[in-house]
């Protein structure tokens, strides 16, 4: 890790801390968007998987940022960062949630923005596929097709070169950067040390 | 994960299994000497659990819609409401239930001199319609042209307002217009927004304000978008049903 990457990576986690610091404070309304800005959308993303119902979704992603609130004060920067403290609270309010839906009426078909998670796979893995999926959603369209063809469907490189009309070298280049860069964002997600 | 300047471009390639016979064999005869393509093997071979527990790449991640963010900076308590008060020494920094009997009546009071304010010559509840409640917001006198049709719908998070104003003043430097849910306990607001010159605006805003507990929905407009605790003159206002 060099010196730049390395300070610019501790500058994140101050400004981070100091965010959640924030939201008690004179400007919380400015630190709740900013947190919300950087984490609302993954959130909802995993809640929306997790509980296939975009409108207990949206709930729990406002039952997160309210406890993040009420408890900001028990934020400790060198435990954990920023994200995991606030998967560790959506973690429990996701709990919470899948109780209060035991009482519930079942979601009727045809109103799953997605499919809907295994309600009895632990918390945890769910949590780690939801981070996956947001990691390979930020390659781009031709490294998530290599991986696609290349893992999933089990394709040699000469094969893929042949189904997509590339040159060999052109998708041995595009699976190296595909795997240099999902191991990246897996890293910046934290799924990967 | 690059591995050796003369054979780098195999490791991905071997890593995910995808070499032809002849490519692979001769990437294996290589590795037992090179440590740095051994290492960035094993980093590639990492990812593949890992992708198979995605079970695919194509799953796209929902977006979350855009009045979420407002719903969530509307239930944080004192956003865009009430100023925390200063903290003395030794109190706890958030302890609201400590307020003074005075402080405390502050804003119940600023919300029922509103209150009082707005029940005069304030519409009617509005009609209902199967996707919620059309109401007409009516001009306080302060900007007498201006006037505002909101369809308020009740969500399981609160309440989503789809605003369209007609005749608003433009907004200048850093004013903005803000709209609120009031009730007799102090008023919440359901988000902000500016007009330019041709004073037409359509905003759908929202608010964790649940059924009932409001009486009235107002638009303020507030001299400094950067201090909303600063509460500027009522322009629109109307009854909410009960």
């Amino acid at each position: 890790m060099n010196e730049s990457w390395r300070s610019a990576v501790s500058l994140k986690v101050k400004t981070e801390a100091e965010t959640v610091a924030g939201l008690r404070g004179r400007n919380s309304q400015e630190a709740t968007r900013a947190l919300y800005r950087t984490y609302g959308a993954e959130l909802y993303g995993f809640a929306v998987r997790r509980l296939g119902d975009a409108g207990l979704a949206e709930e729990l992603v406002q039952d997160v940022f309210t406890r993040a609130w009420h408890h900001s004060d028990r934020y400790e920067p060198a435990r954990a960062s920023v994200r995991t403290w606030l998967y560790a609270i959506a973690r429990n309010a996701l709990i919470d949630a899948e109780r209060r839906r035991g009482r519930r009426p079942p979601v009727q078909p045809g109103e799953h923005p997605g499919d809907p998670a295994d309600p009895d796979e632990p918390i945890e893995t769910a949590l780690l596929r939801h981070q996956i999926h947001l990691a390979v959603s930020r390659l781009t369209a031709d490294h998530r097709q290599v991986i696609q063809l290349v893992h999933f469907r089990g394709l040699s490189l000469v094969e893929v070169a042949e189904l997509t009309h590339l040159p060999v070298g052109t998708v041995k280049s595009r699976l190296h950067y595909a795997s240099a860069n999902l191991r990246l964002a897996l890293q910046e997600l934290e799924v990967l040390p | 994960m690059t591995g050796c300047d003369r054979y780098g471009d195999l490791v991905a390639g071997y890593g995910f299994d995808a070499l032809e016979a002849a490519e692979r064999a001769r990437f294996e005869a290589h590795l037992p000497g090179c440590p740095r393509c051994r290492e960035a093997v094993t980093e590639v071979q990492r990812l593949r659990p890992l992708l198979d527990l995605a079970g695919g790449v194509e799953a796209a991640t929902p977006e979350p819609p855009a009045m979420l963010e407002a719903s969530v900076l509307a239930a944080i308590p004192h956003t865009g409401t009430f100023r925390p008060r200063r903290r003395n020494r030794g109190e706890h920094p958030h302890a609201t239930s400590r307020r003074s009997p005075r402080r405390r009546l502050v804003p119940v009071l600023a919300a029922a001199v509103l209150i009082a304010i707005l029940a005069v010559t304030v519409p009617g509840p509005g009609s209902p319609t199967p996707a919620g409640f059309r109401l007409r917001l009516a001009s306080s006198g302060l900007q007498p042209h201006a006037s505002a049709v909101a369809l308020v719908r009740y969500r399981p998070w609160g309440t989503q307002v789809d605003l369209s104003v007609e005749h608003l003043a433009p907004t200048r430097g850093k004013e903005i217009y803000e709209a609120w849910f009031v009730s007799p306990h102090g008023r919440m607001s359901a988000g902000t927004f500016t007009v330019g010159a041709s004073g037409h605006v359509q905003v759908t805003l929202a608010a964790a304000a649940h059924r009932g507990g409001y009486r009235m929905l107002g638009i303020t407009l507030e001299p400094d978008g950067l201090h909303p605790g600063h509460h500027g003159p009522n322009v629109l206002r109307t009854r909410l049903p009960t």
